[in-house]
């Protein structure tokens, strides 16, 4: 029981990692009809943006500097690289930034080499904390969950009570009548991939002290987070959540049923997913027919 | 069934979008050959009558036969090849594929299964005699080289209606054939439509009301997703209920 | 169709003298030696093998227009299948114990890779293809690959795990002296053959009546399903047809690295075949050839000095897919025949 109990909290703790990552890329995917190959990237770069700046400006203003930076970043990216392919079939915005994601490997590997860095706590968050006669460690199980948590409600109030997230839900169902209606969707556009590189980018450095941080787990994440989207919904809130915590929960107890099966568990879950509900558990009937 | 071919029947025929009735109870008997319009203000449910007939939407409700045989769930590409084709109301063709592709691929379209792997495509003689007979018949012989997306508005839904009449159809759904054309095409289209009526039934969507009156043998009027009356032109000019709902906001 | 047939064959043909200062052993032909490279030898066989696996991936892309994002799925289980085929296995799933001696006969490997791929391909095809399109699917593929990858990974009894399966002898050849493959000359000649056969293959199917219909759906789904084609029957045949040639590159590379490891699966390969074919050229028939010589010979280039290679490779190809999205052909022909561009490249 112990055993499962461990378990079922990592997985709530990688499932919030998950969420984040894939929120972040739904929301760009919902708005802009785009995917952003370089979303696991961005989510690395957290990482490594926090690990460098942590040592200077302390640990909490780290996270919020490196998810600021590579929000800042991404808006820039968007700017600069996607928005001249808007005219082409979405395929070209794909590839390209599989193309740029290649790129920021080895930008990675220049600066920070090829091994994992270590990325040390403070001693407020490296101690357990005893509830129930179990102990958890205080900043995987606490802070990062209560963090994400918060960072979740914001995002719902950005995106169900102001102006800004009505073009988003509107834009979503139907971003042709919305740019007919005169809304600045370039502006749109630039704030919500800002937002969507914002929430990778805290994900990032959210994960940094807990995982391993190494050049290549841009790969692994963009696989995982397609993966989410694809069983909770594209351009679904709700969807990335209980995406992401299904497949957090589940791969976790995975290790306790059959350890070299933890990396199919998603991939079982989206195959189910797909013959029986083809637009994932949240998702809107009609887009991308 | 007769050996003319088959009627295209509607019953009880309904569509609902979220709530509102777009179709609403239609039965519906379109008879072999001869042109039947179907008419109607905006919002009175036409194109997506169209849209059930060919397949595009399932009917929330109600049937649809062709001859003796429903076809209410059958696919588009099944009701194609049963002889029921469809040209859309924005156009539909291949764009970067060049005028005579677009005609062949439809011709070829019947021999569909019989097209196998390895065979070269042009090399089907049945199908190249029809592509350059068809390419005669909408005019666009001189151009069968250039990529389709090249074409004048006005060509381009030539071109799609020669991709309908490549497929050898008994029953051919035109939506707006006329939408958008200069009077030189639009005549042009007309005489085409004028042409090819031999041996099929046409059934048009169309609000030029004079080419209407021309060249229908029966006019179906729909408002807000019901019939409102089905008659010869004339019996239709004279149509109390048609005028009120034609004139009705005026009066 | 023979010019353009021809002219690959001729290129495949002098493919070995295009390398870096590369100089190919003539023996076979005029009865000359001269200096021997193998190293460039070996690199213009590897241009084949990805020719050939891009060729088939653009049958899809190019044709179909459908990215898989995944094609390297097939490459892999080609190889393992060639592989465990050649070494024979021996391995336990739950009360099932799994044992095949092996057998040097590359023929059957061959049938076995593509036996595999095949009926892989169509259950996932089915599964796909009604159920999603455009970057859904390359999404979609992309996860799917990485199942066979972590199978690959994690399957260490059968497949070796992340060492993968090691010391897989070439095949002896009929009529020839034992070890006649050993040679990079040798192996490099059987592999032109091979790959020119398949090319052939491919062309024939690409410019079939069925390979036009793939270009119709590409250009309009819609008005295709209209005209009375089974639309997604069309697509899940273009996606096994065009999962069979990365399974038959996957049994060449077998054969000519004797080993296999788990990144022939990886999403590297995947995208590097992307990236070839869009460097070619993805609207014309030999592009993604051209693709595979370009990527090589970047590589090949670079690794030299630069230990941070695939950048310079993202590099350009964010730079083709920006400007130059037709790729290497697309410029080619628009220095060519301005004029009659657009037809070229969509009947291509």
């Amino acid at each position: 029981m112990h055993q499962v109990a461990d378990q079922i909290v990592n997985g709530i703790t990688l499932g919030m990692l998950y969420i984040l990552v894939a929120l972040g890329l739904n929301i760009i995917l919902g708005l802009m009809g785009v995917i952003n190959f370089s979303h696991g990237a961005f989510f690395m770069l957290g990482a490594y943006v926090a690990y460098t700046l942590a040592p200077h400006v302390g640990f909490f203003p780290s996270l919020i500097f490196a998810a600021a930076i590579i929000g800042a970043f991404g808006m820039l990216f968007e700017v600069l690289l996607v928005r001249p392919l808007y005219r082409r079939p979405p395929e070209y915005t794909l590839l390209l930034t599989y193309g740029t994601a290649l790129i920021f490997e080895q930008v990675v590997r220049r600066i920070w080499g090829d091994d994992a860095v270590r990325y040390p706590l403070p001693d407020w968050l490296a101690g357990t904390f005893t509830f129930a006669g179990y102990a958890f460690p205080v900043y995987r199980d606490v802070f990062l969950v209560a963090v994400t948590i918060a960072i979740l409600a914001i995002v719902w109030l950005i995106i169900n009570k102001t102006n800004v997230g009505v073009i988003i839900r509107a834009g979503t169902r139907d971003a042709e009548m919305v740019r007919i209606l005169g809304i600045n969707m370039p502006l749109m556009f630039m704030l919500v991939f800002g937002l969507g590189s914002f929430l990778a980018g805290l994900a990032g450095a959210l994960a940094a002290p807990v995982y391993a941080i190494i050049p290549n787990l841009a790969d692994q994440w963009i696989v995982l987070t397609f993966v989410i989207v694809i069983v909770g919904g594209i351009g679904s809130f709700w969807g990335a959540i209980v995406g992401g915590l299904t497949i957090g929960i589940l791969s976790s107890l995975m290790e306790l049923v059959y350890p070299p099966a933890v990396e199919l568990t998603g991939f079982i879950i989206m195959g189910l997913v797909l013959l029986v509900r083809p637009r994932g558990l949240f998702g809107v009937e009609g887009l991308f027919e | 069934m007769t050996d003319a071919g088959d009627a295209l029947r509607t019953a009880d025929l309904s569509r609902t979008f979220s709530g509102f009735k777009a179709v609403s109870g239609v039965t519906l008997e379109i008879p072999f050959g001869g042109v039947r319009t179907i008419i109607g203000p905006n919002g009175a449910g036409k194109t997506t009558l169209f849209n059930l007939l060919s397949g595009l939407l399932p009917p929330s409700a109600g049937r649809i036969f062709y001859g003796d045989r429903d076809i209410t769930s059958l696919q588009p590409h099944r009701r194609a090849r049963l002889g029921i084709a469809r040209s859309f109301q924005i156009t539909n063709i291949f764009g970067r594929l060049s005028v005579y592709e677009n005609v062949r691929l439809a011709a070829q379209a019947v021999y569909d299964g019989k097209a196998g792997f390895f065979f070269p495509s042009r090399s089907m003689r049945g199908v190249a005699a029809k592509t350059e007979s068809i390419l005669g018949d909408i005019g666009l012989g001189a151009a069968a080289d250039a990529p389709a997306e090249t074409l004048s508005h006005g060509d381009q839904r030539r071109l799609e209606i020669g991709l309908v009449l490549a497929t050898d159809p008994r029953v051919l759904l035109l939506d707006e054939p006329l939408a958008g054309m200069s009077p030189t095409e639009t005549q042009a289209t007309v005489d085409l439509i004028g042409r090819i009526g031999d041996g099929r039934t046409i059934v048009l969507v169309e609000h030029d009301i004079d080419v209407v009156m021309r060249i229908s043998t029966t006019i179906t009027v729909m408002q807000t997703g019901q019939i409102l009356a089905v008659g010869t032109p004339q019996q239709i000019r004279e149509n109390e209920a048609v005028q009120r709902a034609y004139l009705g906001g005026l009066a | 169709m023979i010019a353009r047939l021809g002219s690959i064959a001729l290129g495949i043909a002098l493919l070995p003298l295009l390398m870096p200062d590369g100089s190919f052993d003539l023996y076979p032909f005029v009865g000359a030696r001269l200096p021997l490279h193998a190293g460039f030898v070996d690199l213009a066989t590897t241009i084949l093998i990805f020719g050939l696996f891009a060729l088939g991936f653009n049958i899809l892309f190019g044709h179909t227009g459908e990215l898989s994002f995944g094609h390297a799925m097939f490459f892999a289980l080609g190889a393992y299948a060639t592989a465990l085929y050649s070494k024979g296995f021996d391995a336990t799933v739950g009360p099932v114990h799994l044992q095949f001696l092996g057998s040097g006969n590359a023929f059957f490997a061959l049938l076995a890779a593509l036996a595999a791929v095949a009926v892989w391909a169509w259950l996932l095809g089915r599964l796909i293809v009604p159920r999603s399109s455009g970057i859904y699917y390359s999404m979609i593929t992309l996860a799917f690959a990485q199942v066979i990858y972590f199978i690959a990974f994690r399957w260490s009894d059968l497949t070796g795990g992340e060492d993968g399966l090691q010391a897989i002898a070439r095949p002896a050849v009929p009529g020839l002296p034992a070890g006649w493959l050993d040679d990079s000359n040798h192996f490099y000649i059987a592999a032109a053959l091979v790959t020119f056969v398949a090319v052939v293959l491919n062309y024939c199917i690409v410019f079939s009546n069925f390979g036009s219909v793939l270009r119709a759906i590409r250009e309009n789904k819609q008005r295709a399903r209209f005209l009375g084609y089974d639309v997604n029957k069309y697509r899940v045949n273009a996606f096994v047809l065009s999962a069979l040639f990365p399974a038959l590159a996957g049994w060449m590379w077998t054969y000519f690295q004797q080993a296999i490891n788990p990144d022939a699966g990886s999403i590297d390969y995947s995208g590097r075949v992307v990236m070839m074919s869009l460097l070619g050229g993805i609207n014309t028939f030999a592009g993604p050839m051209l693709g595979a010589f370009v990527y090589w010979d970047l590589q090949n280039r670079f690794a030299r000095f630069d230990r941070y290679w695939p950048e310079i490779i993202g590099l350009v190809f964010v730079f083709f897919v920006l400007v130059a999205p037709r790729g290497i052909a697309g410029l080619i022909a628009a220095l060519r025949r301005p004029s009659r561009r657009a037809v070229e490249q969509a009947e291509a």
